[in-house]
């Protein structure tokens, strides 16, 4: 039932985002036909383009046609060069989802790591602050500088067929990662040390409880929820960093994808990668909706 | 406005003040001016006289680098206080309305606004409009008022059934001034506090936009897009885009550090 709910309401948001990008991009006050076929087509070759992309017809007709055409996945052809946009899209999401991943195995080593004592959580303590306080810009450019003069592996080549190129993504991961890693460790230190202090790990510890099942079972469990929270919450953040890390890094991404589609005003392109990145997040909210109701019963209920 | 007076919500606020108010001094240092174009001195490398070298089109980057930093703080700031504008009444709204439809609504349009990437939206809207920097401000208090309206809102829940309120509402006071009068004077105080902690999103955000070309208009310098114009030339003249990403650097690590001190004491 909390997950029926749950989906029902994701499922709004995804409409809402659907609406929003065709919004955006259908009241455009230049008329996309023109912009295809450039400034000096003539009117009859603009109107006939017109019918043929359905631009005629009422708006709210429009609008189901495009629905009915993102269910099937359909989000036409770039204006541009005329490359479907899905694939596209689709191409460029595997290498920045590969990215994401990358660093997301980078945080999970750092945070966990970062709770283990208490020396550890006062370096980590310190550490997350300089995290926090560097921009993409900042930590990515000088990463990018140092490995143009030292590192072999400073070019990605746009497929994954050597290890050079797993070696070179380390390090935008890392800068991508910076970030996040800085906010989830401080969220994950400061809430082990709110448990640590409460009664039932007292109690724990005068039992004789060995202190690393005292840490890893009873506090880090109790200290995942909020963690595994901040984590879904961070993720639109995550995309954002993405984006520039791409672009710094010239790694041949969404991102750079992007910042090509918004010069060249390719329509078709920018609501297929909104689109996209909606249904990334709603995808991925409902799995971590999921985890919260698998790690904790008690959400189900409420 | 007495809040203003108290102790702890003065200090964000002349934080603020200090920052803006730097963006004045600046144009009333002895520096070069920042459009004006030397070809004969392109790509300088960083010296006494160009202490972070020139562009490629000979112009200093300090002076470049030192405008694009007033731009960035003062559209932040602007951002930071019309976001508030917005955010405390709407958030009082859905806090005094707490599970009936305004808040529905007011829920749902968080969490939609929370969905997509900022950068990813804020390009999109950018990208239908011709891009400038009085839009870049308008698009960013659009985004923002969410963080505000979201703590005010908890904090009206919270402070909606004290006694005191009641009592308000007992001696026959309306709906409207029990809200403006009675409950949202208690609520604005952490908005503010907590306005601050998230300037470094704002500043970030100005950047992104500035880099991927829809903030700043050329010839006038931005941030963003001095770093983005600097990649190109990261073999040889790594100087262009560094600096300008130090200053933002320093930026955000000078508004985190207050924020870290102010929390701590």
């Amino acid at each position: 039932m909390y997950l029926v709910k749950k989906t029902a309401y994701y499922s709004s948001l995804m409409l809402g985002i659907i609406l929003f990008s065709f919004i955006l991009f259908h009241m455009v006050p230049s008329d996309p036909a023109r912009i295809i076929l450039g400034p000096n087509a003539e009117e009859s070759q603009v109107l006939s383009l017109q019918r043929e992309l359905g631009l005629d017809k009422p708006l709210y007709l429009q609008f189901f046609n495009y629905l009915k055409k993102i269910t099937l996945l359909d989000f036409g052809k770039s204006f541009v060069d005329g490359r479907p946009v899905f694939k596209e899209v689709m191409g460029k999401f595997f290498i920045t989802l590969t990215l994401v991943f990358f660093s997301l195995l980078i945080i999970l080593v750092y945070t966990l790591f970062g709770i283990h004592s208490v020396y550890l959580r006062k370096i980590a303590h310190y550490l997350n602050f300089l995290f926090i306080s560097t921009p993409t810009f900042f930590s990515g450019l000088l990463l990018a500088i140092l490995m143009v003069k030292y590192s072999p592996f400073s070019f990605f080549s746009g497929s994954f067929e050597s290890i050079g190129d797993y070696v070179f993504f380390l390090f935008p991961a890392f800068v991508l990662a910076l970030y996040p890693m800085g906010i989830l460790s401080r969220i994950l230190i400061e809430e082990m040390e709110r448990i640590l202090k409460s009664q039932f790990i007292v109690a724990a510890n005068a039992f004789g409880v060995p202190k690393r099942a005292i840490l890893y079972r009873y506090a880090l469990r109790n200290a995942v929820i909020p963690y595994i929270a901040a984590f879904s919450n961070q993720l639109p953040a995550f995309f954002t960093g993405a984006f520039i890390v791409e672009v710094i890094f010239s790694v041949p991404g969404i991102g750079l994808l992007l910042i090509r589609s918004i010069l060249e005003r390719d329509f078709p392109m920018l609501e297929g990668i909104i689109i996209m990145n909606g249904l990334i997040f709603i995808l991925t909210n409902l799995l971590f909706e999921t985890v919260y109701s698998l790690v904790d019963r008690r959400i189900k209920k409420s | 406005m007495s809040f203003i007076l108290k102790r702890n919500v003065s200090r964000p606020i002349f934080f603020l003040f200090i920052l803006f108010s730097s963006t004045f001094v600046i144009p009333l240092l002895p520096l070069q001016d920042p459009l004006n174009i030397a070809l004969d001195e392109r790509l300088l490398p960083p010296s006494s006289e160009h202490p972070f070298g020139t562009d490629e089109l000979g112009r200093d980057v300090l002076s470049r680098t030192v405008s694009g930093f007033a731009t960035t703080v003062k559209v932040s700031i602007f951002a930071l206080l019309s976001s508030l504008a917005i955010g405390i009444p709407l958030g009082g709204l859905a806090g005094y309305f707490y599970k009936t439809w305004v808040d529905g609504i007011f829920n749902w349009t968080v969490s939609f606004i929370f969905s997509l990437p900022f950068l990813l939206i804020m390009a999109s809207i950018m990208s239908i409009m011709k891009p400038g920097i009085f839009k870049v401000y308008l698009i960013l208090t659009f985004i923002m008022w969410v963080n505000p309206a979201r703590i005010v809102r908890a904090e009206v829940i919270r402070t909606k059934n004290l006694d005191y309120v009641v009592a308000t509402r007992a001696f026959g006071a309306s709906e409207a001034y029990t809200l403006a009068y009675a409950i949202l004077p208690c609520c604005i105080e952490s908005a503010f506090i907590f306005s601050v902690s998230y300037l470094p999103e704002i500043i970030g955000l100005e950047a992104g936009l500035s880099f991927l070309g829809l903030g700043v208009q050329p010839p006038y310098p931005g941030l963003g897009k001095m770093i983005f114009d600097g990649l190109s030339y990261i073999y040889s003249a790594w100087w262009l885009s560094f600096f300008p990403a130090m200053i933002l650097f320093v930026l955000v690590l000078v508004v985190n550090g207050f924020n870290f001190l102010y929390k701590k004491g």
